[in-house]
Formats: C-alpha cells, sequence, structure tokens
C-alpha cells in the first residue's frame, strides 16, 4: 500500500484579537502548527499500515519552515515528508493547490490511499481533496467517519452525511477526507520526536513537478481575495432574567445554525 | 518592502509605521525594520495586511499581463443545482433559486434563473422549482443520478456547465453539495467560493462578490472570480430568504439524456443510515458544559439531557474531571480539549483562563453562574444569574416545550 | 478616585498581598489587574507546596501559605484543588546525600514530620519508578499541591469580602510620584487614582512600571515548563506523593491519570522583558514544544523512568518564571521613592510563597515588625543593574539552571 497524507501548516489558533482601541486585528507572533484535521488523517493512513503494510508519505505545500508539519506528520507515523515549496506558488487558490497537488501525485507515479483532512482550520473550504481526486480521475470519499472494512483492492468506510451516514465501498486508488471521529490523536512519545526530526524531507518546487506555471501562485488562481473584515464582536453580556427567554434565544441560535 | 517581487508593495512615503499591517498578518509574514518587511515565502496574499493599513501605503500587486486578457464571455443564466433527500427538495435550494433572482436584477441585463435537476423520474418536482422562482429547470436524467454519487453529479454538472455556459452556479453547502461543487470546480477549472453567507454583483465588473467567514469565522472574506466561468459558490443553507410561492408559476423545462459514459463512479454505497449524526466532543458544534457550580455528580444528568435536546456534546472543567463528575477524555481546557463550537453553554464554570483559552473560539458562549462577578461573563454574549440546579430543569422544560426545530423533512412542497 | 494603598497585578503575589493586608488594615485598598485575576503566569504554575526548604525563613513563608489556604478553605467551603499527596525527594548519587540529609536536618529542626524511605517503600509509593537506582529518599507526608488559580481567586475573593476593591480589564500606565513620594497611578483607560503607597506585584511586567524611573529590578523571566503525560493511571495513581529528583534536575507530579514531569534544562532561557507582550499568550516559550529540553534530559531521567522516552505526552506548558540572580524573591519597599514597594521574583516558587510573601510585604508596608528577616529580601540589593541587559539575564537564567529541589 502506498498512501499520501497531505497536510496544511496552519495557525495553531485562528482566535483573532481586535485591538480595542484601533480596532485592528492584534496577532503579534503567530505560532504554526499542522491542520488538526490532517493529523487524523496520518492516523487513519496509520491504522490501514497496521493491517496491508508499504508505506505513508506527507506531503504538505508550504514555505520552506512547513518542514514542521511534516515532522509532526511523522511523529504520528508518516514514514518520510515530501515538502513543496516554490515562491511561484504563493497566492495559490483552491484549484491551483489541488492543481500542484495533483503534479506530486503524478510525479511519485500513483497513490493508493491519498488522505486529506475534512478541512483546514484556517480557510475551512473542504475544497482541495475533491479538488485532487477530480484532477487525477479519483473517486472521493469526503468525511471519513470510520474505516469499516479493508483489502487489498478496496476500502469500505463509514462517511457522514447531513442526513446519518452511507457506508460505501470502493476500489483503489481513492481520495479521502477524514473527520475527527475517525480517531483518537495518540498522545507523542519523546521517541517519536526523536525520530521525526532525525527524517529529511525531500523538497520538490516547481521545475521538478512539471507544473504549469501559469496555473498557480496569486497570477494563475481563479479566485482573489478582494476584501477582509472581521466581524462585529460582543462587548457586553446580555443579562437574561429568566430560563424560559434562554430557551428561546437558544432554539433561535440553533435554528440560525441549521 | 525589501523584496522587489513581492506581490504586496509600500508606498514608503504613505507608511506612518503604525505597524498595523503587522499586527493584521495571521502569518507571521510582516516584521518590522524600519518600515514592515515582507516575508515572501510565508505570506499566502491573503490580502489582511492592505485591508488593514490605515494609510493606503500597501498594495496588492497585480501583473498586468493576465488582466488585460479578455475575460471568457460571460454567460447569461445563473445555475442553482437541486440536491435531494429521498424525493424532496433540500430547503437550501429554494433559498438559491430566490438569491439567483436576486443576483439577476443586479446585472444591467437580468440574467435568467435556471435549476439543474438531476435523477430519474424526478419530473413530479418540476413545478416546485418553478413555483419558488425558477424560469427553466434542466432535468439531467439516467437512474445512476438517484445514488447520488459525488463523482457522477460533478460530471455531469461540468459537462453541461461547459455545454451552456452559465455565468454562476450555485450550490448549497450541504456535505454532498460542498463534495461535488469541489470536484466539479476543479474538472471547470474555475474558482469556487465555499460556505458563502452573502453575495452581490460588483456594479462595475458585473463580477459575484461572495462573502464568507474564515479562520473558524473570526473573519470574514469576501471573494470574487474574475477571469475564470462559470463563477461557483456554495452557500450556507438558512441564510438567504426564499420568495414566496407562486402556484400560477411555470417555465421551459429542458429534459437532457445522460449518456453512461459519463457516469463513471465506482464508488458503491453499501448501506445508508438516516440517523443524527454524531460529532466528538472536539468537533461538536453545541457544547454543553459543567464546572465547579454543578455541586453534584447528579446534576451532570441535566446537563446530558440538555446536549441531547440540542444534538450536542457534553464537556467539563478541570475540577469537574477532578471530582470524577465526569471523564478525563472530555476534560475541556489548556491540559483538556481545545473546542470551537457554535454555541458553548457553560454551567457553574467559573472562566478561568486554563479553560477560557480553550473555548473562546466559540461562535456564541452562554453561562449560567450564581456569581455575578465570575469571569466567565467577561466572555459570555448571554448570561443568567442562579444557582444550575434551578436554572437547568427549566431551560429543559422550555426547550421541550417547543420542539419545533427546523428539520428538512418537513420542508412543505 | 483615592485609596490608601494600590496593588498593581492581580497573579498570586498580587492577590496574596491584598489578602493579607486587608487583614492587618482596615485602609482601602484597591488591586489592579490589566487581563482577569490568575490569567497569566499563575495559571502555568506547577503549584507544588513544597515545605522542606534549606532556609529557616522560607519554610516560615510556606508555613504562611498553608496557614492562609486553610483559612480561605473555611471561608469559601472549598478544598481550592488541594491534595496533600506527601512529597518524595530521591537522590541516586553520593554526592547529593549530604544536601538531602541537610534538607531533613532544616525540616526535622522546623518540626516537620519527614520520614526516610527504602527503595520498596519509594517503588509502592512511585508504582513507574525504578527505585533500585535510589539511594536515599527523604519523605514529607504533609506536603501538598493546589491548583493555583483557585488559590489566587480565593485570594482575591477573601480580599474583597474584606473590602478590597478589584479592578480587573485595567492596565496602569504610569506610577505617579512627586518629590521622591507616590502620588497614584494612571490607568489605561486615561483615569488617575490617587495613593501614597503602590505595590508593584507584577510579575514579568514589574521593570517596565519601574525601571528607569524608580530604579531597576534585579529579575527577569525565565522560562519554566512541564509535560503532562498520557493518562495511566495503574502506574500513575492519582494520589501518589510529588517527586523531587535533583539528580535528574526533574520534579513529577500526579495529574488525573497522567504525570506531570518538570525538567529543568542544563542551560535555562531568559527573556528582554522590555520586549514582554501584554499577554503571555502571545508569548513563543518553545519553538519544539519543549522536545528538545526532554530530549536532552532523557538520559538523567531514565534512570528512573525507564520507559519516558516511549511515554506519549498529552500536554506541554510553558511560562515564564521570574528569577533573580540568588534565587531570593523582592519584597520590600523601593528606598528610591516613598510608598513604592514591590512583590516580585518568585524564582519558580510563587505558588507555594505566596501567602509567607503576601504577609511579609503587609507587614512592610504596615511598619509592622516582620515575621521572616526582611533583609533576606531587600529589592534593592542588586546594585547598577541592568535588568534588560544579556549579562544580568544569564544571571538570572543560570540562577534557574542551577537549582536542585522543585
Amino acid at each position: 500500500m502506498f498512501q499520501i497524507v497531505f497536510i496544511k501548516q496552519v495557525p495553531s489558533s485562528t482566535k483573532i484579537k481586535l485591538d480595542p482601541v484601533s480596532h485592528t486585528l492584534v496577532r503579534s507572533g503567530v505560532k504554526m502548527q499542522a491542520n488538526p484535521y490532517d493529523l487524523h488523517a496520518v492516523m487513519a493512513a496509520v491504522e490501514v499500515k497496521k493491517q496491508l503494510g508499504g508505506k505513508i508519505v506527507a506531503v504538505t505545500m508550504g514555505p520552506p519552515s512547513a518542514d514542521a508539519v511534516l515532522r509532526q506528520a511523522i511523529m504520528y507515523g508518516a514514514d518520510e515528508g515530501i515538502l513543496v515549496s516554490d515562491v511561484l506558488f504563493a497566492g495559490s487558490d483552491t484549484w491551483s493547490t489541488s492543481y500542484v497537488l495533483s503534479k506530486v501525485i503524478n510525479h511519485l507515479g500513483k497513490g493508493d490511499i491519498l488522505w486529506f483532512g475534512k478541512q483546514a482550520i484556517d480557510g475551512d473550504t473542504a475544497q482541495v481533496g475533491p479538488g485532487v481526486a477530480a484532477q487525477l480521475s479519483y473517486p472521493q470519499l469526503t468525511e471519513m467517519t470510520k474505516i469499516v472494512d479493508l483489502d487489498e483492492v478496496s476500502i469500505t468506510v463509514n462517511k457522514r452525511t447531513d442526513f446519518g451516514y452511507n457506508i460505501v465501498k470502493v476500489p483503489y486508488p481513492v481520495v479521502i477526507t477524514v473527520c475527527k471521529e475517525a480517531n483518537v490523536l495518540r498522545s507523542i512519545a519523546l521517541n517519536d520526536w526523536e525520530r521525526a526530526t532525525c527524517s529529511s524531507i525531500q523538497m520538490m518546487n516547481a521545475s521538478q513537478l512539471d507544473v504549469d506555471v501559469h496555473k498557480v501562485g496569486l497570477k494563475g488562481s481563479p479566485t482573489r481575495v478582494v476584501g477582509i473584515a472581521v466581524p462585529s464582536v460582543k462587548n457586553e453580556t446580555v443579562w437574561l432574567d429568566h430560563p424560559a427567554r434562554l430557551g428561546q434565544i437558544i432554539k433561535d441560535l440553533i435554528d440560525n445554525e441549521k | 518592502m525589501k523584496s522587489n517581487n513581492s506581490l504586496i508593495r509600500l508606498n514608503e512615503k504613505s507608511c506612518t509605521n503604525c505597524q498595523s499591517c503587522i499586527a493584521a498578518c495571521s502569518y507571521g509574514a510582516l516584521t518590522f525594520d524600519v518600515y514592515p518587511q515582507f516575508d515572501f515565502e510565508a505570506c499566502t496574499l491573503c490580502n489582511a495586511c492592505v485591508d488593514t493599513c490605515p494609510n493606503n501605503a500597501l498594495h496588492l500587486y497585480i501583473p498586468e499581463d493576465r488582466y488585460n486578457q479578455e475575460l471568457i464571455k460571460d454567460g447569461d443564466t445563473i445555475w442553482v443545482v437541486v440536491e435531494l433527500n429521498h424525493g424532496r427538495i433540500l430547503p437550501v435550494v429554494f433559498e438559491l433559486i430566490a438569491e439567483a433572482n436576486r443576483l439577476s436584477i443586479q446585472y444591467r441585463q437580468p440574467k435568467k434563473v435556471v435549476a439543474l435537476l438531476m435523477g430519474e423520474h424526478s419530473e413530479y418536482l418540476i413545478d416546485h422549482l418553478f413555483k419558488y422562482g425558477t424560469d427553466q429547470v434542466y432535468y439531467a436524467h439516467h437512474p445512476r443520478l438517484n445514488l447520488q454519487l459525488d463523482e457522477d453529479y460533478a460530471s455531469v454538472l461540468a459537462d453541461l456547465a461547459i455545454k451552456h455556459a452559465p455565468s454562476i452556479i450555485l450550490v448549497g453547502a450541504t456535505s454532498f453539495g460542498k463534495a461535488v461543487s469541489a470536484r466539479a470546480a476543479a474538472l471547470l477549472h474555475t474558482g469556487l467560493t465555499a460556505d458563502c453567507t452573502a453575495l452581490h454583483i460588483d456594479p462595475q465588473s458585473e463580477n459575484l462578490i461572495q462573502t464568507r467567514p474564515t479562520f473558524g469565522g473570526n473573519l470574514i472574506a469576501s471573494i470574487e472570480t474574475k477571469r475564470h466561468r462559470p463563477q461557483m459558490a456554495s452557500v450556507r443553507q438558512a441564510v438567504m430568504k426564499t420568495l414566496e410561492p407562486n402556484p400560477k408559476a411555470k417555465g421551459e423545462t429542458i429534459k437532457i439524456s445522460i449518456p453512461d459514459d459519463l457516469l463513471l463512479s465506482n464508488v458503491q454505497i453499501i448501506r445508508n443510515e438516516i440517523r443524527n449524526t454524531i460529532f466528538s466532543l472536539s468537533d461538536a458544534q453545541v457544547i454543553v458544559a459543567g464546572g465547579k457550580g454543578m455541586k453534584t455528580k447528579a446534576n451532570f444528568d441535566y446537563l446530558n439531557e440538555l446536549a441531547s435536546l440540542l444534538g450536542g456534546q457534553v464537556g467539563g472543567s478541570r475540577v469537574a474531571v477532578d471530582k470524577g463528575w465526569i471523564t478525563h477524555d472530555k476534560q475541556i481546557g489548556m491540559t483538556g480539549l481545545s473546542v470551537s463550537p457554535k454555541l458553548y453553554i457553560a454551567c457553574g464554570i467559573s472562566g478561568q483562563i486554563q479553560h477560557m483559552s480553550a473555548v473562546t473560539s466559540s461562535d456564541t458562549i452562554i453561562a449560567i453562574n450564581n456569581d455575578p462577578d465570575a469571569p466567565i461573563f467577561q466572555y459570555a454574549q448571554f448570561g443568567i444569574l442562579g444557582n444550575v440546579e434551578e436554572i437547568l430543569p427549566l431551560l429543559i422544560a422550555e426547550l421541550k416545550m417547543g420542539e419545533k426545530m427546523v428539520d428538512v423533512f418537513q420542508f412543505e412542497l | 478616585m483615592k485609596s490608601d494603598i494600590i496593588i498593581i497585578g492581580g497573579g498570586l503575589l498580587g492577590c496574596a498581598t491584598a489578602y493579607q493586608l486587608s487583614k492587618l488594615t482596615d485602609a482601602k485598598i484597591t488591586l489592579i489587574e490589566r487581563k482577569d485575576i490568575a490569567s497569566q503566569a499563575t495559571a502555568r504554575a506547577a503549584c507544588l507546596l513544597t515545605k522542606s526548604r534549606t532556609k529557616l525563613a522560607l519554610m516560615q513563608m510556606v508555613q504562611e501559605t498553608y496557614n492562609a489556604i486553610s483559612e480561605l478553605q473555611q471561608i469559601f467551603n472549598d478544598d481550592l484543588g488541594y491534595s496533600q499527596v506527601g512529597s518524595i525527594t530521591a537522590v541516586s548519587s553520593i554526592d547529593s546525600h549530604s544536601a538531602i540529609e541537610q534538607l531533613c536536618h532544616v525540616a526535622s529542626e522546623f518540626g516537620l514530620e519527614t520520614q526516610w524511605l527504602e527503595s520498596d517503600e519509594v517503588a509502592a509509593k512511585l508504582p513507574w519508578i525504578n527505585a533500585d537506582t535510589i539511594t536515599k529518599a527523604l519523605y514529607v507526608p504533609t506536603d501538598a499541591y493546589i491548583d493555583s488559580a483557585l488559590l489566587c481567586n480565593a485570594y482575591a475573593n477573601a480580599a474583597k469580602l474584606n473590602g478590597v476593591s478589584i479592578m480587573t480589564r485595567v492596565g496602569v500606565e504610569a506610577i505617579l510620584s512627586e518629590a521622591n513620594k507616590i502620588t497614584g497611578v494612571i490607568l489605561s483607560t486615561g483615569e488617575r487614582i490617587d495613593a501614597p503607597i503602590i505595590i508593584n506585584a507584577t510579575g514579568s511586567w514589574v521593570n517596565r512600571l519601574m525601571h528607569p524611573k524608580y530604579g531597576a529590578l534585579g529579575t527577569t523571566p525565565v522560562r519554566s515548563h512541564f509535560w503532562i503525560s498520557e493518562s495511566k493511571p495503574d502506574i500513575f495513581p492519582i494520589n501518589q506523593p510529588f517527586a523531587i529528583l535533583p539528580d535528574a534536575k526533574a520534579f513529577t507530579r500526579p495529574d488525573v491519570g497522567g504525570l506531570i514531569i518538570g525538567i529543568r534544562e542544563s542551560k535555562c532561557i531568559s527573556y528582554d522583558s522590555s520586549q514582554w507582550p501584554n499577554d503571555i499568550e502571545d508569548v513563543h516559550f518553545s519553538p519544539d514544544n519543549g522536545w528538545m529540553t526532554l530530549s536532552e534530559n532523557a538520559a538523567l531521567f531514565e534512570k528512573y523512568y525507564t520507559d519516558i522516552r516511549s511515554l506519549g505526552m498529552a500536554h506541554y506548558v510553558a511560562g515564564p518564571s521570574c528569577y533573580t540572580p540568588d534565587s531570593m524573591f523582592l519584597i520590600g519597599a523601593m528606598e528610591t521613592t516613598q510608598g513604592l514597594y514591590v512583590a516580585a521574583g518568585c524564582c519558580g516558587g510563587g505558588v507555594a510563597m505566596s501567602g509567607g510573601i503576601g504577609k511579609l510585604m503587609a507587614e512592610i508596608v504596615l511598619g509592622k515588625e516582620c515575621f521572616v528577616d526582611k533583609n533576606l529580601f531587600n529589592p534593592m540589593r542588586f546594585k547598577n543593574i541592568d535588568p534588560y541587559s544579556e549579562n544580568f539575564r544569564n544571571q538570572c537564567a543560570e540562577a534557574r539552571s542551577n537549582k536542585k529541589g522543585g
């Protein structure tokens, strides 16, 4: 089994502090980490490897410093890491990112299972997994909550839908995106850290991947962010005098979310 | 700015060294040394610094050559992809049809609103689409489409979009809608904005401006697909208003037979279970958490009942775990889980920083506590003062009384 | 606004001082905290209340903390997360024997119940430990740990009951004085509070309000950190004593099924507090999440716990301890200006010492006879220092690196 897990480097916290005076964002010093959903994807790959053997490669696209998230993936059980990095990639949107990542698979040959987290906590788009699947013409299983069955040719999983669950079976190769329910992240031990720290990370750039530079980066991305705003934040606690009123508010909040 | 190949440029004359750009950068790509210095490798061109600058000293530099190219000819329709659940149209579809109508009239030359219905034996739904504001229905039929497989839906959507060139495709941001639209956008090599909460047409460019929450809802981004068509957006459910149904409305239906060779999904659905989906505590949308003020383990029964009424999960503070009222894996806080639900109901939790640092990403915090000075109220949008064992039963009774949560199955057709 | 005494800082030292002062005087006391009570370094402490110390004065101060805790437990009918599990100080080299014997001697003189443990007794109390490696182990059955945030809030709430006004989410912009006499403070809101006495208990920020106008304080933040292991209640029972392992430069403490492991690196890291952000959440203590330190010290710790390298770590907590070059606190009057006092430089002992530091501070401010020799803690004992300089910061870091106990 050749499994590839895609990891995104994201800020450790998506909390945004608003300076009360200037109303600007306060984010002094940003700590980065692997997208939490992606670590669940690594755990799923490890589960498969335990049964079927083979190799797990973690891939990230980002700045050179993103090698830290590959090492994080190695701590959780990936065998090696590939860092896809090129200044030409800066500003890539989900389409361009999917394009580059599909080129990585082309470069590696073929993967049996391509794992992604359900979504990234900074962008929340849930697009790159299906995007890579489409570019490679692989089938896609989004929002996996459990591996139900496995063999040499196919995988059966539980996937979440808006109305419940589907149990679906698909032959390899396949793209699967993983929910946090799929497994429990194990605790990392010093051994894991030491192994990850000693691992060498392979670098790949645009020319090595035979990427059409017109399709990547800010220039090649179909979408463009044209504005960023901070939603209005609460100032004062609204005090309620009766639980019934609180009940109404909770109902309204829940209804709005549906 | 050191880097000349940087795509964000600084006008040093306008810069007052206020450093607000540095604070605005979510990726740590800006540092300060005489002027803002830009780490091009770390920058994702999210534009936050440009937007924050009070002096308009920063600009996103867009190389001219790309934008002198002519836009692919814009289409004259807005499509809405119809998602079905057991033979019924999801409410979000009607919301999208209404939104498509509202967008249409923002163009100098209004666009036609088209609903794309896929399946077999689904003709009976077409009239509902007209009733809620559709001008035209494309009915793509093939028995396999009733299986609602991502790959098949996306192939058909992409194939028809290439043939008929819509300007905009709207999809409900359901689990299925997001998976299909992401796949179709990749096939179409076009832009897709997920989870939109507002849409409008830019009066000048007539591009679709898509607004969506990002960074876990802590930022609101506006996104445009400048040259690629169609412009694709998935839209959150229940944020757009439906139109008043017009029972007499009629329109044109175009039946399209889908050839077998477009439907090549090799995914096999073995079983389909309709039941409430369960989220783990770390991913739950609603969390009811108890702390020291719960006083007894028995009082946690209230939390379990409240959580099940709201489709949520129960968590606890460090003290609750220490007292054995709840298991260690449900501990929320600095030495437990971090959570970011839509709704966090803190019961008898005083709000120490070790706890709050793990919950402040929640959209709404509601606090029940008998101490008006408890720090939790500094974070809570709604607060109620009193003992949990008195308030919770009344709250549960209230919620039980009016159990009419929005149910997708009961949408009136 | 007017007050008789202003305390700046709502961490353990500020709140304990407010509590101890409020017991001794009816003066109008105002405590000002920029964020929330117990929200900064206090929330990241390992919370050991080690009674046995090498200096008598320090033992007296810890005893005051225990006294305060039982008062607060009674006032609020709340255990404050207090857990009397006892402590074991265990050594494995002949070199350390004289130190541990000295510790035992001083402790017994002070009247503490102590007991030498055989290795099988150590193994029974600490199931995870490799007892064969231990040559001498001192057990203090009455040692405890506590929840530092609950303790700090209890100090604050008890002070409030005694009439102290507590202002949170308001910062102090500047300390004001005229003719070498304190006159008050300016708040971040622009408001002014007049007061003839100010106690600066702002921990990592203590120099920011003082230096250079009122003198330099000989302390700087130094990184302290600990790990919390995955839950393994069979080998890490919740009621096991906390352990101090001087030869591994480490301590351990039970924590809901897991083990807290604190390790002191051979070269500690200090910070320039002039560059310190307003919220320690924004400090990057360890880009490597502390693994480097654990890796460096694993060989030492392995002697005590063979599986340290494969033990899963669920959490890593890092925070600042404000060290001084001689590892003694800064408590007392700033001679530069009448009415200006300081309680700072906790040297990693803020939780255990809080009650004593607060009491001593209160006695000094009120001009009462002190229960310990206040000269030990004279805040101006370091002359001609630049607290932000690398040289000085290194001295403070070394004080932590060379520290033996918990």
